[in-house]
């Protein structure tokens, strides 16, 4: 039973190694719970690693976040004028987005389905509702919306980009190759320093903030300068 | 290509499949890095993890084997040393033999 419940929890795609190495090393039901728990967090961590391509997940985080933005604009301007409002639209970004990581995770590359990539976006909104409804930080007109807009991206990004285990794989090719490069190196972390600094440009008070943003931007001018 | 070098722990993983041959799966390979790890403790988890990274890398290849009954019915995965990771793990040890040279010659351990 507890075995069962240990397997349901373990991505498929490593189930069947890592249910038969923890059997292996266990006698007792405890330890083998035990040395499960311990082992479970690495073993999900490192699938969302490697079905998990972060060019893609950024242009899906992208995307979403524009959705609700634009929603957000036609169905209450106010929100983006509050300090508040532009975080609180990137909560049912991040719910999607960690919906959908894991639901790649876990899907069976054995089991092959055109329909995947559309059921985990599905999943990944269904869980936005479902949260949303629980704690409502958003008018659920514009969750209505910006979800549906998020959904007409995603899906077409996921066709473009499709996951990770539902691509053609090489014949003992190591795989980050598959993975999407960036063609200028540092964008990636480029664009994280950018929202870091607009986030917590955001969260200062007002007349703090000019400053900030212009020392953030002195600063970065400097490492620019001396990195070349 | 750009070929990245091994870490500390990758260099432990990669040795311990060398070490093993035809009998490098996930137990065996913890065991054999808690052996080479000595004092440290090393989770299984931490193990899958670095296998993981180093079959992206192309250091390592896979294959699930057939089932065996001691495991529940359950196949055990094997892993084989690749060209790539025998390159990392010989560059790990020419960088490793001269930190050595260097210490040693400074701190007089090794006669010139």
């Amino acid at each position: 039973m507890i075995e069962k419940i240990i397997g349901i929890l373990i991505p498929p795609a490593c189930r069947e190694e890592v249910l038969g190495d923890l059997r292996e090393r266990n006698e007792g039901v405890q330890l083998f719970l035990y040395d499960a728990l311990r082992t479970l967090p690495f073993v999900i961590f490192s699938r969302v690693r490697r079905t998990t391509d972060p060019v893609v997940l950024l242009m899906q985080a992208f995307c979403c976040y524009v959705s609700f933005l634009t929603a957000a604009w036609f169905l209450d301007p106010k929100l983006i004028g509050d300090r508040q409002g532009l975080l609180r639209l990137g909560i049912p970004c991040a719910i999607a987005l960690v919906v959908l990581a894991l639901a790649d995770a876990y899907a069976d590359p054995r089991k092959k389905s055109p329909l995947r990539p559309f059921l985990a976006v599905a999943l990944a909104f269904a869980a936005v509702g479902i949260a949303l409804t629980i704690y409502p930080v958003l008018p659920g007109r514009l969750v209505g919306i910006g979800s549906g807009l998020s959904i007409a991206f995603l899906l077409v990004l996921r066709m473009m980009f499709p996951p990770f285990a539902d691509r053609p794989q090489q014949a003992q090719g190591p795989a980050f190759w598959q993975k999407q490069e960036i063609a200028a190196a540092g964008v990636l972390k480029l664009t994280a320093a950018v929202a870091a600094v607009l986030f917590g440009v955001s969260m200062l008070p007002e007349r703090m903030a000019a400053p900030a943003l212009l020392f953030a931007i002195l600063g970065g001018a400097v490492y620019w300068a001396t990195r070349r | 290509m750009k070929f990245e070098s091994a870490g500390q722990f990758e260099q432990l993983v990669l040795t311990a499949i060398l070490a093993l041959r035809d009998d490098a799966y996930g137990v065996s390979i913890h065991a054999k890095v808690a052996e080479l790890a000595k004092p440290r403790n090393v989770s299984l988890g931490a193990v899958y993890v670095t296998l993981d990274r180093l079959e992206d890398k192309g250091y390592v290849a896979s294959w699930l084997a057939d089932p065996t009954p001691e495991r529940g019915g359950r196949s055990k995965r094997f892993y084989r040393l690749e060209a790539l990771g025998e390159r990392a793990l010989r560059e790990s040890l020419q960088t490793a033999r001269r930190v050595w040279q260097e210490v040693g010659r400074v701190r007089g351990w090794l006669k010139t």
